[in-house]
């Protein structure tokens, strides 16, 4: 509520600020008697979520923002006790299904059928209520597959609304059981108009530059954007136009990871580097931006030949990351790897010049 | 014949043997003594000795054809020895040797020459048997059994050495020896010193009971021989010997013997150098002849010698095996424990054997006080029938002390047959019973050991349930047919357990054995100590002639946990050269590969220093590793198990180096894992308020809280800030509400206190040596965490109570300023004493918008009352309408100044307990209030009623205020009496 990121969400379909036919498009679903599952996927601040809630608010009405957060327990078959954050309303439960884990199946299964076989009387218009799983992507090949069949099975009483940073580890048989709506991150100018809005609303005034600037820094994404604009309102106010935009720590430490393995090459740096990545993963960064910053960084400094090279030997890398348990290997190896390549074209450059 | 035998050597070892016999027997056969001290007091001089040497090898000779225990033959051999070794003694010495050894073979290898041994006929072969053997042995082909006696031949023969006899006979023998490179298959040959006397003027039973314990004890014996430097004894050996060997057992007593194994080259040039004095043959012509006899030889010995290669790997037995102990007193186990169980046993005697259960004082006159007076209790006492009460003995103990070997040889040393069943039989009920009848009741007719049962159960913990509920039925047996007659089976119970059963395991607090405890004797074996366990292995390695350090062998035993099994068996796999740096091998666990793993990812950048083109290479294995293990944890693909293992291979090529390096043990994943279970621990503590994804919260948020969190405000007192600030103080208090978070005060080392974050969502947002971070001035947290309160307070009193003016309350939704909260807070009044019932149970329940809004929904107000209404307990009800009557109908209202509406309670220093409520000036007022001295100062008050109880104090400042009365100066004592005082002061009111 306080945060601004908060206090200016639109809470309405009507209230969007932009994709305005795509909101359009999905107030005359809501207004349909029937609601299919939805597919809500596009980068992280697209406003993905503020759409979803715009949405649940149309089909329920005030009620739907009315909102408990409580503790759901699951029991594996091996009667392991799960212990899943909810955020419910009387109308939809809200649950981020890869917070358990590899028992994500049981969390998916158990929950939506206690949703969808408990049936509200006093439902009002809708007969149904709504699951929204965040973080789809994240899910299980198991868990998917056991969605695919319960979506079908209580579509009368339980729609889905999922939601993804990318639909590419959705299973397609999910992906064409759903309507999906991707939500694009929205552009420079819209994020610009929509800081300037709050700024208007707070009472401020934000030079143009400073805002052009946050948008930059926040690389389109708008509740990164409006965060930075708070701290920079904290920070310093009146605004100045050459104010310091304070980005996320993390993001800073990487790119020093990054600096700091372009600067030397050998084993002993290596063991600081894994130390900083260790730093990262224990804060629950995820290993996937820690590795596409790091790659973003390393390659500022090399020719196209080696960009192409390690680029490549990237992509390897973090797929079998993705594919493996210990990130702190692959990140490892990466960076050991680039180390190998980078110096030796050091060398070889040096070799040509003298 | 005196020549033949270096007397001095073999006259010191007889007396050791005879000394340690001599203990052994005193201490084991006490009633025997007396017999046997006689025959034995006199060790024999050289002449007895050579004497006996030859009885001996008859002897053995003769056991080896007759029953091992049929003494009386033995005897009547002995006595026949004796007469032909006097028959033999006439001729002069050098040829009587020779004589006596052919005799020997010749007795020996009655297989293949079945000649009986006649003392006439021996001088006629005397003179025969050296070319005879000679052609005989050179000629054949050496079968198994024929092998056998010409090794024998030979052992006996080489000590013709010093005699006078062709040349040519002795390098043939030689040559033999050489080509035949071992084994025998028994090895009756040892002139080893066995009988100290003719005996045969003794009793037969203490004959065989010395033999039985001598047997027993020549492993046990600790002084080491001396090796005599003649060839023979160069040749044959008790103890390991130095050069190669290989291990025989002679069969009838099971002794070790070690037999020399030579190479071809390396044989003959040991054994042509003594003769080089001796012979009158050249060396080089003898040597063409070794030739000559050697390439006929040739294609004869391959078959022979793929035979004892077969024969050595059968021999080549595990030294846990060959050291475990065989009599009694070799056990390494504590005394105590070992006289416990054996005394047991012994009880069972008057049953088994119908013999008297001796005397306890006589019997164990060494027991420990203590002891004795436990086990009194607890194992002698006998039942009338003179069944020991308790009829099992349940060994416990950690693996690998010698559980079962005590069980075992205490049981034969008592007397009996021993009838193991373990984990690796079938242990169903059914089973079960048939081996308890058939151990118990019956018992061996045949055979030459009549001995009764002894059942041991081995690794009883494993066991199914059923099966050793069968066992305790089976051994109270009595008592089952006393209760219930002519059941099934109690017929076979009748008498319950004639013998003693022993049961053995590990855990003995496993749930399957609680009925057993109860009944059985429990004899828990301690774990040895180091010291002790590392003497028995430095004395292992003596006999195996390994050159070991004591201290490393200290740290095996350690490191094994005492272990004894586990110790041996890694001495003998380490060997003695590199025991020092293969320590690591005696460790249990050298199976865990992803424990391994973790040490070279942990160690490896300090190894390879410089060298960085190799680290990309076996992190990619490192990769691969993680690769396959993932797969089968998700996937349970465990046949890629071993793939896990080539890792470590490319990671030694491209890492090892040849300097030693300190290794230091992964301790950071263990810090990671607790670092991110923390970190994890403060996410979701946040998000249980927030509602927020983690990936918002870590990438997004919690970057920017550090600086949101920091606003500039002065230190001085919040009253006199600006309105920018109190603007800024009202938005981080929300901020920090929103987010659950608070500030706790810490003891800090250099300043006193510090306030943190409850949640430290910091510890996530803020990284080292990254953007630059303001922190808050200490009195400005204060200021935070005392308006935090206020707020909290508020908010849960909004939350609970009900809206009496509904215009503030829709106010709550929108943006707060401190003078909104402050109206809000005043119209909250009339609501509190309700809330104050209600705060504990209705505190929970919150309603929040999608923006973690507060929701009070004016509109379904009474409804909502209602509800409450059916919430609260039907007293707490009645009190509730009855308040609301009073507060509604007489329009007591109050009007808060500025600042805060809390009250403070505060004690007098006179009446004891006496607390007043003061009228304070706002800001000190709610200063007091939410001060942590403030709640310390109020023992009464645990701090979940906090907001109970300072609602309880709202109520109080204003009724005080109100009516103007002095009830509240009395002495308040309790919440109890203050919440009467008040409904006391309400119904004062309510007549008016």
């Amino acid at each position: 509520m306080s945060l601004w990121v908060d206090k200016y969400r639109p809470t309405t379909l009507a209230k969007l600020d932009y994709h305005l036919e795509q909101a359009e498009n999905l107030k005359n679903m809501v207004n349909k008697r029937d609601f299919p599952h939805l597919l809500v996927h596009g980068p992280p601040g697209a406003g993905k979520k503020t759409r979803i809630l715009c949405v649940l608010k149309e089909l329920y009405g005030v009620a739907a923002e009315r909102l408990k957060i409580e503790n759901m327990q699951f029991e594996t078959p091996s009667k392991k006790k799960i212990e899943i954050l909810t955020i419910s309303s009387n109308y939809h439960t809200e649950i981020n299904p890869s917070d358990a884990g590899i028992y994500d199946r049981i969390v998916v299964m158990e929950l939506i059928k206690a949703t969808a076989q408990t049936h509200h009387i006093d439902i009002g218009q809708r007969e149904f209520k709504v699951v929204l799983l965040s973080n789809v992507d994240q899910l299980t090949r198991d868990a998917q597959h056991a969605l695919r069949r319960t979506m079908e099975k209580y579509i009368s009483t339980c729609r889905l609304i999922l939601c993804a940073n990318s639909t590419s580890r959705v299973l397609p048989a999910i992906q064409s059981r759903c309507v999906r709506i991707r939500v694009p991150a929205p552009t420079a100018p819209e994020i610009k108009n929509i800081l300037h809005s709050i700024c208007k609303r707070e009472g401020l005034t934000v030079p143009d530059e400073l805002a052009n600037r946050i948008v930059e820094a926040s690389n389109r994404n708008l509740r990164r954007a409006i965060l930075m604009l708070e701290a920079c309102k904290v920070e310093q106010y009146p605004f100045t136009v050459d104010q310091k935009v304070t980005e996320p720590d993390w993001q800073v430490y990487i790119r020093n990871t990054a600096s700091m393995m372009v600067s030397e090459q050998s084993p002993k740096v290596l063991l600081e580097i894994r130390n900083r990545f260790y730093d990262l993963l224990t804060r629950s960064i995820p290993c996937e931006l820690i590795f596409r910053g790091l790659l973003q960084e390393c390659i500022k400094n090399c020719d196209d030949q080696l960009k192409k090279e390690i680029i490549e030997v990237a992509s390897e890398y973090q797929h079998k990351m993705v594919r493996g348990s210990k990130f702190i290997f692959h990140l490892e190896a990466f960076a050991a790897r680039f180390m190998t390549i980078y110096k030796k074209y050091i060398e070889l450059s040096l070799d040509n010049f003298t | 014949m005196t020549d033949e035998y270096p007397d001095l050597d073999m006259n010191e070892e007889f007396d050791l043997i005879h000394k340690a016999d001599y203990e052994a027997l005193r201490e084991l056969e006490g009633e025997l003594f007396e017999k046997r001290q006689l025959p034995q007091s006199d060790p024999s001089p050289s002449n007895s000795g050579t004497s006996w040497i030859v009885n001996n090898n008859k002897h053995q000779a003769n056991v080896e054809i007759s029953a091992p225990d049929n003494v009386d033959k033995v005897n009547n051999m002995t006595n026949n020895n004796k007469n032909h070794l006097l028959s033999q003694s006439d001729p002069g010495p050098s040829t009587s040797g020779i004589s006596w050894t052919a005799n020997d073979n010749k007795h020996q290898s009655n297989v293949e020459i079945p000649v009986p041994v006649n003392a006439d006929k021996i001088n006629n072969i005397t003179s025969n048997n050296k070319t005879h053997s000679y052609e005989k042995y050179c000629d054949s082909i050496p079968s198994s059994s024929k092998k056998r006696n010409c090794e024998e031949f030979l052992s006996d023969s080489s000590n013709l050495l010093d005699m006078d006899i062709p040349d040519d006979f002795i390098f043939g023998i030689i040559i033999i020896k050489s080509l035949f490179l071992i084994d025998t298959y028994d090895a009756n040959i040892i002139e080893e010193p066995k009988e100290k006397k003719l005996r045969w003027d003794q009793p037969k039973k203490v004959i065989k009971k010395i033999l039985d314990v001598r047997q027993l004890l020549h492993e046990n014996e600790n002084t080491p021989m001396k090796i005599s430097y003649n060839n023979k004894k160069n040749s044959i050996s008790l103890r390991v010997p130095s050069w190669n060997f290989v291990a025989v057992t002679r069969s009838y007593d099971s002794q070790r013997l070690y037999i020399r194994v030579r190479n071809q080259q390396n044989n003959i040039k040991q054994s042509t150098s003594p003769i080089a004095n001796l012979s009158s043959v050249p060396y080089k012509q003898l040597k063409i002849q070794a030739k000559e006899i050697m390439a006929r030889k040739q294609d004869l010995s391959r078959q022979p010698l793929s035979l004892c290669d077969t024969t050595n790997i059968i021999n080549d037995e595990l030294w846990v095996d060959k050291y475990r102990p065989r009599s009694y007193i070799e056990l390494l186990s504590d005394e105590t424990v070992n006289r416990q169980l054996l005394h047991w046993l012994k009880l069972w005697d008057k049953v088994v054997f119908k013999k008297n259960v001796i005397k306890p004082k006589k019997k164990l006159p060494n027991f420990g006080k203590k002891n004795n007076i436990d086990d009194k209790k607890d194992i002698e006492e006998v039942d009338s029938k003179g069944y020991p009460i308790k009829r099992i003995a349940l060994l416990s103990g950690p693996p690998g002390l010698g559980k079962t070997t005590l069980a075992h040889i205490a049981a034969r040393h008592a007397g009996y047959n021993v009838v193991e069943v373990n984990a690796s039989d079938e242990r169903t009920p059914d089973t079960f019973r048939q081996i308890l009848l058939a151990s118990t009741e019956m018992k061996a007719v045949m055979g030459a050991d009549p001995r009764p049962n002894c059942l041991i159960f081995d690794e009883i913990d494993g066991a199914p349930a059923a099966s050793i509920e069968l066992l305790l039925k089976f051994t109270q047996g009595k008592l089952i047919t006393k209760k219930k007659k002519k059941k099934e089976q109690s017929e076979n119970m009748s008498d319950g357990c004639t013998r003693p059963v022993i049961c053995i395991c590990n855990e003995p607090y496993a749930p399957s054995l609680r009925a057993l405890r109860a009944v059985s004797v429990i004899i828990p074996i301690q774990e040895v100590s180091p010291l002790r366990l590392a003497e028995r292995l430095m004395d292992l390695a003596r006999k195996e002639k390994l050159n070991v350090d004591f201290n490393d062998l200290v740290k095996i035993a350690e490191r094994s946990g005492c272990d004894v099994r586990a110790c041996i068996g890694a001495l003998q796999y380490m060997g003695s050269s590199n025991l020092k740096d293969n320590l690591s091998l005696g460790l249990k666990d050298t199976r865990e590969t992803d424990k391994l793993t973790q040490g070279i990812f942990h160690n490896y950048p300090e190894i390879c220093d410089r060298k960085l083109n190799n680290v990309p290479m076996s992190l990619e294995w490192f990769q691969f590793y993680d690769l396959v293990i993932s797969l089968i944890a998700h996937k349970q693909i465990w046949s890629l198990m071993p793939y896990t293992n080539y890792g470590f291979i490319a990671w030694h090529l491209y890492l090892a180096r040849t300097q030693k390096m300190k290794i230091s043990y992964p301790t950071v994943t263990n810090e990671v894992t607790q670092k991110s279970a923390k970190n994890t621990g403060i996410l979701t503590a946040v998000r249980r308020v927030c509602g927020r994804d983690v990936f918002t919260l870590t990438t997004d948020i919690a970057g920017f809280l550090p600086d949101i969190l920091t606003p500039k405000l002065r230190t001085v007192p919040s009253h006199l800030y600006s309105s920018k600030e109190k603007s800024d103080l009202a938005r981080i208090i929300n901020v920090m509400l929103e987010f659950g978070l608070s500030f706790v005060q810490e003891k800090n080392f250099q300043r006193g206190y510090i306030y943190n974050l409850d949640p430290n969502i910091l510890e996530i947002g803020v990284f080292l040596n990254c953007n630059a971070h303001r922190s808050l001035a200490y009195a400005v947290q204060q200021i935070i965490t005392q308006e935090l309160e206020v707020e909290r307070l508020k908010r849960a009193s909004i939350l609970t109570g009900l809206g009496v003016n509904s215009e503030n309350m829709a106010k709550s939704g929108n943006p707060e300023t401190v003078e909104n909260v402050q109206n809000i807070s005043s119209n909250v009044e009339n609501n509190t004493k309700q809330s104050r019932k209600n705060a504990t149970s209705l505190k929970e329940i919150v309603y929040k918008d999608f923006f973690g809004n507060i929701i009070t929904n004016e509109n379904k107000n009474g409804q909502k009352q209602n509800k409450i209404m059916n919430r609260i307990s039907p007293k707490s009800q009645e009190k509730y309408s009855l308040m609301k009557n009073i507060l509604t109908k007489h329009g007591i209202w109050y009007k808060y100044k500025e600042g805060c509406n809390n009250a403070v309670r505060r004690n007098l220093p006179t009446g004891q307990g006496r607390t007043t409520w003061f009228d304070y000036p706002a800001r000190q007022a709610s200063e007091r209030c939410s001060s942590q001295d403030y709640v310390a100062s109020a023992p009464l008050q645990s701090r979940d009623l906090r907001n109970a109880v300072a609602l309880v104090s709202t109520v109080e400042a204003m009724l005080w205020r109100v009516l103007k009365q002095e009830v509240y100066s009395s002495s308040v004592n309790s919440r109890g009496q203050l919440r009467n005082r008040i409904e006391a002061a309400v119904h004062q009111i309510s007549p008016d």
